[in-house]
């Protein structure tokens, strides 16, 4: 049985982003580009899988420019048996990347797919239902926890008001939730032995995929920012400012006044 | 050219989201149609709160003893004969847990791209939504039909009920998926305590705040009439349940006042409370990220601070 696990490279998540002063793009300062930590889980995951004897190899799979190849490095040092870069020239809707990994997974004969649950940056938790329904697979959403027995897999998924209990026989996709687990660190000789392997490159034009995004950014701008903190010498001033601004604390005293 | 809007319900009560949504729906200044997927016992009784909601012009119910449970293979299996039967233009519902997998399921069958978690309709065509957790913002448009989107129901007021009802439609259930079992339904919802959605105020933990030092917070949202939610930190560490996990990947929360106390103040966690009307932060660190982001900040220690405020209150 072989895992499928989509990775993006991202703009260290710690670091604050901001547009250019020109508008001419983001400025990333001095951030390191790192893998999405809701995909190094779906990784470390999947080791453990593989590591209970539940899954013969696991293939980490990236969409992008050559500029995305460490990342790849990272997942091989983790543990990934192979990995692929599927290079492309541009970012790619949800869809589209969607329909490039449902290829993948298709062609390498994937029977489960484990997708962090949110790319970040474009931060739109669509592409595990997305492939779900691409590949007709099984979707089980939001894993907290996953468990494999024989061809079935169960998980505790995160819901609107608590945990549901899901289980689907393979194929299937997987989203997992980033609490999951703690993902590993490699060794250093373990990463040393991944910048030494090749990495496969893929033409996504050989992928044979429609392209065709059906969503379009027409602008980014930076968020609104809020006024400067007022720094509170003490419990009372903070409470006198809350009843001047907060209406649900001026109508729990309105309410005090009425009780006396 | 109408809008098809998804109703989400828990125990026979539409959600508090429907009629956020609803409001945002008329942005796109067409009919709105309220579909209710349900439980044969509950589906009426649903199908009147939503008409009774302002903006609403048709309510639409599909009702199977196998809808009770609401299976995102069986709900897409219904939206799919809906949406082919009036060639619906666009579709809609809140982005919670179930409206994410729900939407993004249904464009993967549909093979169209989603704008989630709108925040804002810049106009028919346009919609805002938060990027790179909330630090920057995109202007979206869609190509192809129907456009699907998820709304961030916080962001906008709800549409109030004026109480004339309009007409209920009735259709056939499609049968059962059957690929995904549901084998236990764990409800985390502590009784008797404000829900984080509907909450005027929310309390935020994080590991800042002792086990010990659970009771003083729990008072004070019930002096409040506060909810409380919790800091990944603190979910991880097992001092609150996922449930009320606050941020990115957790609740997205916007009362009138959120007030963290011990967490850091991760982009992730901001991400999921920057729109509430007025933040406070409690830290015993004064260099913690979150006082850059909040509207008053107090130095010093959480279990000081709490008492002192249950004085106040």
């Amino acid at each position: 049985m072989k895992i499928l696990v989509p990775i993006k490279q991202i703009l260290d998540p710690a670091a604050p982003v901001r547009l250019k002063a020109d508008g001419t793009g983001l400025d990333y300062g001095l951030a390191r580009m790192v893998m999405n930590p809701y995909d190094e889980v779906a990784l470390e995951e999947a080791l453990r899988l593989k590591e209970q004897g539940h899954a013969d190899s696991i293939l980490a799979v990236t969409c992008g420019n050559q500029s995305t190849i460490p990342v790849l490095r990272s997942a091989l040092a983790m543990g990934a048996d192979q990995v692929l870069l599927v290079e492309t020239g541009y970012a790619l809707s949800p869809l589209v990347l969607s329909r490039m990994l449902a290829e993948v997974a298709r062609r390498e004969q994937c029977s489960l797919a484990l997708v962090g649950r949110l790319g970040m940056g474009n931060d739109s938790n669509q592409v595990a239902p997305m492939l779900a329904a691409l590949l007709d697979w099984a979707l089980l959403s939001f894993a907290e926890k996953i468990t494999l027995e024989k061809e079935t897999v169960t998980i505790t998924a995160r819901c609107d008001d608590g945990n549901d209990i899901l289980a689907a026989r393979l194929p299937a996709v997987v989203s997992v939730e980033v609490t999951i687990n703690q993902p590993r660190f490699p060794k250093m000789t373990q990463l040393l032995a991944a910048k030494r392997q090749a990495i496969p490159v893929l033409p996504a034009s050989e992928l044979s995929v429609d392209q065709a995004m059906k969503v379009a950014v027409v602008q980014i701008r930076n968020a609104p920012e809020r006024p400067a903190c007022e720094k509170v010498p003490d419990v009372a001033t903070l409470m006198e400012r809350l009843r001047q601004r907060v209406p649900a604390l001026k109508k729990n005293r309105t309410e005090e006044r009425a009780a006396r | 050219m109408s809008v098809l809007l998804l109703a989400e319900h828990q125990q026979g009560r539409l959600r508090s989201s429907v009629a956020s949504v609803v409001n945002a729906a008329r942005a796109l200044q067409e009919d709105i149609h309220v579909l209710i997927v349900a439980g044969e016992e509950e589906a009426m009784a649903l199908a009147e709160q939503a008409s009774a909601i302002d903006g609403v012009n048709q309510v639409l119910t599909i009702s199977a003893p196998h809808l009770e449970v609401m299976m995102t293979e069986d709900v897409v299996a219904q939206l799919r004969v809906v949406l082919r039967r009036n060639a619906y233009t666009y579709f809609m519902m809140a982005s919670s847990y179930a409206g994410k997998r729900i939407v993004s399921y249904l464009a993967g069958q549909l093979d169209v791209d989603v704008s989630s978690d709108i925040i804002a309709f810049v106009d028919k065509n346009n919609y805002l939504r938060p990027i790179y957790s909330g630090s920057l913002q995109a202007v979206e448009t869609l190509k192809g039909k129907p456009r699907l989107m998820s709304v961030r129901a916080n962001a906008f007021a709800p549409a109030p009920v004026q109480g004339l009802p309009t007409p209920v439609v009735t259709l056939a259930a499609q049968p059962p998926v059957g690929r995904v079992k549901l084998l236990q339904r764990l409800i985390s919802a502590t009784p008797g305590r404000t829900d984080l959605a509907r909450a005027r105020i929310v309390l935020g933990v994080g590991v800042g705040v002792q086990k010990s030092l659970w009771p003083l917070v729990e008072q004070l949202a019930e002096k409040l009439g506060a909810a409380i939610g919790a800091s990944r930190a603190a979910v991880e560490s097992g001092l609150a349940s996922s449930s009320c996990m606050l941020g990115q990947t957790g609740k997205i929360v916007s009362p009138e006042l959120y007030i963290a106390i011990g967490i850091s103040g991760a982009v992730q966690h901001l991400a999921g409370v920057k729109d509430s009307a007025c933040i406070v932060a409690i830290n015993n660190d004064p260099n913690a990220a979150i006082f850059q982001n909040v509207d008053y900040g107090l130095v010093g220690d959480a279990g000081e601070v709490l008492t002192q405020m249950l004085a106040f209150v």
